[in-house]
């Protein structure tokens, strides 16, 4: 009984945490630059593609967990220069004009991104072994824990908490909220509201290929990667309350373990309870599970 | 040490503000009357760069602003506080004043929240308040004390009395005097509250559709009675 229900409640939050490291780039920039970025998936592609590439270079398939980590952060580092670059050339232009206009210019950098895949790495599928480290897996009575999973599940953790200090109890965050709630104010007491803005841009980025190369142990590379959790990502960001990062920590949750229990069930269409959760959430709660506050 | 123009200014294709001219003297009090809809706050908010599209100088102590960002005028040491006050709900009194140290002048020591709050006693007592907690006086006042608390050398107060009750109006108007006497801070003021206005500055402009139709002091002011039936509606 006990393996019936842990066995899906551990998968469900290895999703969870999955949806959520992928989210975290996107929602810290909707949450501040009310920008819902396209791209995001394209970015984490790139990390995954340059952490791939990297631990190519760096010694071939027996990979240690420290070269891993450092792989993760190499590919956060590459995509936030990326990142540095796109907010001078696209981001910022558009600040001043509709909204729709960016969802248009992420949208095409989301495709720049699949072309320059195309181009730089080709089409073939690629695929990079799990560090030994972490390629075991504990056994607990019926329910096997891939290592892997669970320590995907306490980076998602720790991310979470992480941000979650960083925006409720320093004075760093605070700016943030400050910002992303009242823009306008925080530039007439000095506040440098553009330069903000860059460097969240810059950490959604770093976020995106930190992340890119985290997953990239359970990721078969391809140029398609870009969709592989776009959907479930954007889904918990708006049953999390738009830019809500509390939200959407819990609404990617909440999907993911409702969608491992139905998937249990009802094995033959997998997936189809994360929309059937997404969609009642959003007739119960249309604001969002965290509504009222930004970030 | 600041002027102003003449400045146009546009929210769209609506032509708000027609060659305004105006001028802030070194620590001088000065006011912008006006009815709803006169153009005062796109006035202020032209000079901050707060909004509309805004064409004409603006100098501050010589030198041209009209291309800088708003943080960057903030910088220099003009302080705005909008008629809708924007307290930071999720901060406290004390955080709110602390984001006005922002727009510290390079090379100015801002003051600290203590010392605010020796110009504001009444803000002491709320320092861990919650800005979403505050009455409206409160509000208003503590986005004052957020505003002076980088010692700007010219406050921008827009319609700061309204909806206020008179005495808060009153106390209001003592601490302003009480903190710009200290600083040698000039004030740029748009009110609808004659008495506040004139207890506060020295001279005035009066605006109607966006122009400026009397400028003067204040006993300039009353020798024309019929302004203030003409333009103001009192």
């Amino acid at each position: 009984m006990l393996s019936s229900i842990a066995g899906p409640l551990f998968n469900g939050l290895f999703a969870a945490m999955v949806v959520f490291l992928f989210a975290s780039g996107l929602t810290l920039v909707f949450g501040i630059l009310r920008v819902l970025n396209f791209a995001h998936g394209g970015l984490f592609m790139i990390g995954a593609y340059l952490a791939f590439t990297l631990s190519g270079v760096t010694g071939g398939s027996e990979m240690g967990v420290l070269r891993y980590v450092l792989l993760c952060a190499l590919a956060g580092v590459g995509l936030g220069i990326l990142g540095w670059l796109v907010e001078r050339s696209i981001f910022r232009p558009l600040q001043k004009v509709d909204e729709a206009y960016s969802l248009i210019a992420t949208y095409a950098l989301l495709l720049i991104c699949e072309g320059a895949v195309k181009a730089i790495w080709g089409v073939n599928f690629r695929s990079v072994p799990t560090p030994p480290l972490l390629a075991d897996a504990w056994i607990a009575g019926d329910v096997v824990m891939p290592v892997y999973a669970v320590f995907v599940i306490a980076v998602g953790v720790a991310f979470y908490a992480a941000l979650e200090w960083m925006l409720h109890h320093t004075q760093t965050g605070k700016l943030m909220k400050s910002v992303a709630s009242d823009p306008w104010m925080a530039g007439k007491l000095g506040v440098n509201v553009p330069r903000l803005y860059a460097w969240i841009v810059i950490a959604g980025f770093f976020l995106a290929g930190v992340v890119g190369g985290l997953l990239l142990p359970n990721q078969t590379l391809s140029p398609n990667l870009a969709n592989a959790f776009v959907v479930q990502a954007f889904g918990a960001l708006i049953v999390g309350g738009m830019g809500n990062v509390r939200g959407t920590f819990l609404a990617a949750i909440l999907l993911s373990v409702i969608d491992s229990f139905g998937s249990l069930y009802f094995p033959e269409i997998p997936g189809l309870f994360f929309y059937v959760a997404m969609a009642i959430m959003l007739v119960v709660r249309p604001q969002g599970l965290m509504a009222g506050g930004s970030l | 040490m600041l002027e102003v123009g003449p400045l146009d200014a546009f929210y769209g294709d609506s032509y708000v503000v027609q060659g305004v001219r105006l001028t802030v003297g070194e620590g001088e009090g000065v006011a912008i009357l006006g009815r709803n809809g006169a153009g005062k706050s796109t006035t202020m908010k032209a000079i901050m760069a707060g909004g509309p599209r805004a064409v004409g100088p603006v100098l501050h102590r010589g030198t041209s602003i009209a291309d800088l960002a708003d943080h960057e005028r903030a910088r220099r040491g003009l302080a705005l506080v909008p008629e809708d006050r924007r307290i930071y709900p999720h901060l406290t009194v004390a955080e709110n004043i602390a984001m006005g140290r922002h727009a510290a002048r390079p090379g100015a020591t801002p003051y600290t929240v203590e010392e605010i709050f020796a110009f504001f006693p009444v803000l002491r007592d709320l320092a861990q308040r919650l800005g979403f907690e505050l009455s409206g006086g409160q509000q208003q006042l503590l986005a004052v004390a957020r505003a002076v608390v980088a010692r700007p050398d010219c406050l921008l107060l827009d319609e700061p009395t309204e909806g206020l009750a008179p005495v808060l109006v009153e106390a209001l108007a003592r601490q302003i005097e009480h903190i710009r006497s200290a600083d040698g801070m000039a004030l740029l003021l748009t009110e609808q509250n004659v008495w506040f206005a004139r207890k506060s500055t020295t001279r005035l402009y009066l605006l109607d559709s966006g122009r400026v139709v009397f400028e003067g002091s204040w006993d300039a002011f009353d020798a024309r009675p019929d302004l203030q039936s003409r333009y103001l509606a009192l």
